[in-house]
C-alpha cells in the first residue's frame, strides 16, 4: 500500500520533469524557428500604367504594408497618367487644343511642374530632349494607341514642321497661365513623364517609411536601399537578340533608364523607323541601338536617355555632360559600346563575346 | 536496459522530428520556387507554370489570345493579337528575373527562383 502510493509519487515528479523537459523543447524548437525563419522576403507585385508593365518591389515588409503602399502609388500613377497624357483627353491634350491659338489661358497647376522640369531638361540637352515637338510625334503617328505602320509621313510635311522649330522655351508660364509665342508648339511629355511619375512613386513610398524598393515603368526605373543584405540587381536587356547584355547592382539611391530602337517602331519596305525623333531632321534618330542612362533622379536619366541617343555616336559625351548623369552606356548602330569609365567595374557583361567598349573621359 | 518508452519519451521523439523536419522547411523552403514562371493578365496572377513540363498555354487578354510556349525551361510568346509584335520579338526568358511582356494585351510572364539573377529588368 505504502510503496504504491510512493511510486505514484515518484511517477508524479517523473511526469513534472518530462514535462519541463517536454515544455523546454518546444519554446527551444519556437525560438529556432524565429531565428531561422525565412527573411520577410520581397513583396511584389505588377499593375499597368503609363501604357506600359509597372512593377514594384519592397524589400522587408510583408503583404499588411506592402499591399497599401502600391495601392497609393497605383493611384498615383493613373492620375498621372491621365493628366499628362498627350492625346487622350484631359490636361494635356486641352493645352494641346489652346496653344495654337496664342491666346493665354489657365491650366491644372498639376502640370506646372513638368512644364518647368521639360524646360530645363531640354535647355541643357541643346533641346534634342524636346517635348514640344508633340505635332511630329503625331504626324510619325506614334502620339497613339495604335502603332503605326507605314508609310512614313511625306518629307515636305516633316520639313514643315521642323523649320518652326518649336521648343520649350517658346512657353511663357505666368503663375497658372500659359501661352506661347510659337503656334507650332504642342507637348508631349512620353520622353520624360515616366522617369517623373517613377521619382514621384519612390517619394512617395519614402513617405511612407519604406527604405528598400524598385519602381520599374517599362524600363524607366529606380531602386533605393538594398535588397536585405546585397545591392539590388538590375537586368539591362540586348537591344538586338534575346535575353540579356548584362546586369549591375545599384547604388543605395539609383534611376536607370534605357530608350531603344526596338520598344515601338515600324517597318517598311524593310525599313525600321522608330519612335525617338530627332527635333532637328524630323525623322528617327540614326546610329544608335540603346542607350541606358545612370542617374541620381529618374526624370533626368528618362530625358537624357532620349537626348543622347539623338546626339548619336559624336555628341553623347558632351550632351550627357552638359545634363549632369551619372553614367552612359550607348549600344551603337555597328554593335560598340560606349561607355563612361565609372560604369567599367560594374556592369556585368552576359553576351559572348564581349562586345567592343569604348570608353570615354570621366564625366566630371 | 529495456525500459518501455513512455508517453513523454514518444512525445519527445515527435518534437525532435518536427524540430528536423522545420528547419528542414526553413532552409530548403525556397526550392519550389526554382524553374517555374508567373503569368499575370492586367497585373493579376492567372497561373504558375513548370518550366520543365513542355507545352502551350493560351492566355486570354482583353485583345484576345497571346499563345505562349514552354521548352526546355525556357518559355516565349509565340503568338499575339497586339500590332507591334515585340513580345514576340524578344524571344525565350529563362533567366530567374527575367520578364517579358504582351503590354497591349495585359499578360506577362516573369521567371522565378530562388536566388535571381535579376531583381528587375531595365527594357
Amino acid at each position: 500500500m505504502l510503496d504504491k502510493t510512493a511510486s505514484v509519487n515518484l511517477a508524479a515528479t517523473r511526469c513534472v520533469w518530462r514535462g519541463l523537459v517536454i515544455v523546454s523543447c518546444l519554446l527551444l524548437w519556437l525560438l529556432l524557428l524565429m531565428s531561422c525563419s525565412r527573411p520577410p522576403g520581397v513583396y511584389y507585385e505588377q499593375f499597368m500604367g503609363f501604357g506600359t508593365l509597372i512593377e514594384v518591389k519592397i524589400w522587408g515588409v510583408d503583404e499588411k504594408t506592402g499591399r497599401p503602399a502600391v495601392a497609393a502609388i497605383t493611384d498615383d500613377i493613373n492620375y498621372m497618367h491621365e493628366t499628362w497624357h498627350a492625346w487622350h483627353p484631359g490636361g494635356l491634350s486641352r493645352i494641346n487644343e489652346l496653344l495654337p491659338t496664342g491666346e493665354t489661358f489657365t491650366i491644372s497647376p498639376s502640370i506646372i511642374p513638368l512644364i518647368r522640369r521639360g524646360t530645363e531638361l531640354a535647355e541643357l540637352s541643346g533641346n534634342r530632349f524636346n517635348p514640344a515637338i508633340g505635332q511630329l510625334i503625331k504626324l510619325w503617328g506614334f502620339a497613339s494607341d495604335e502603332f503605326p505602320k507605314g508609310p512614313p509621313p511625306a518629307a515636305d510635311a516633316i520639313q514643315k514642321l521642323v523649320e518652326q522649330k518649336p521648343v520649350m522655351r517658346d512657353l511663357v508660364l505666368d503663375g497658372v497661365q500659359l501661352k506661347t509665342t510659337n503656334p507650332a508648339v504642342r507637348l508631349d511629355f512620353g520622353a520624360f513623364a515616366k522617369g517623373y511619375a517613377v521619382d514621384l512613386a519612390i517619394e512617395h513610398l519614402k513617405e511612407l517609411g519604406i527604405t528598400n524598393a524598385i519602381v520599374n515603368a517599362g524600363g524607366n526605373l529606380r531602386t533605393i536601399g538594398k535588397h536585405g543584405e546585397r545591392a539590388w540587381r538590375v537586368g539591362i536587356r540586348n537591344p538586338r537578340g534575346e535575353g540579356v547584355l548584362g546586369s549591375v547592382d545599384t547604388f543605395a539611391d539609383e534611376s536607370i533608364v534605357t530608350s531603344g530602337d526596338y520598344e515601338r517602331y515600324f517597318e517598311y519596305q524593310g525599313k525600321r523607323y522608330h519612335h525617338i525623333i530627332d527635333p532637328q531632321s524630323g525623322h528617327p534618330a540614326q546610329g544608335v541601338t540603346s542607350v541606358t542612362v545612370f542617374d541620381s533622379q529618374a526624370v533626368r536619366a528618362d530625358a537624357a536617355s532620349t537626348a543622347i541617343f539623338v546626339a548619336g555616336v559624336d555628341a553623347w559625351y558632351e550632351v550627357a555632360k552638359a545634363m549632369g548623369v551619372g553614367g552612359v552606356m550607348l549600344v551603337a548602330a555597328d554593335g560598340v559600346i560606349h561607355m563612361t569609365p565609372n560604369l567599367k567595374e560594374r556592369i556585368y557583361f552576359d553576351i559572348k563575346p564581349i562586345p567592343h567598349i569604348i570608353y570615354s573621359d570621366p564625366l566630371n | 536496459m529495456g525500459q518501455k518508452l513512455t508517453a513523454g519519451d514518444r512525445l519527445l521523439l515527435v518534437l525532435a522530428l518536427m524540430i528536423v523536419a522545420s528547419l528542414y522547411a526553413v532552409y530548403w523552403g525556397g526550392s519550389v520556387y526554382g524553374n517555374q514562371a508567373v503569368i499575370a493578365i492586367a497585373g493579376k496572377h492567372w497561373r504558375t507554370v513548370d518550366l520543365y513540363e513542355d507545352g502551350i498555354y493560351n492566355v486570354k487578354g482583353p485583345l484576345g489570345v497571346s499563345r505562349l510556349e514552354v521548352h526546355e525551361g525556357r518559355i516565349r510568346f509565340i503568338s499575339s493579337p497586339c500590332d507591334n509584335k515585340q513580345c514576340i520579338h524578344q524571344g525565350w526568358i529563362q533567366q530567374s528575373g527575367e520578364i517579358v511582356a504582351c503590354v497591349p494585351n495585359t499578360i506577362s510572364v516573369r521567371i522565378l527562383g530562388p536566388d535571381p539573377r535579376f531583381d528587375t529588368m531595365n527594357f
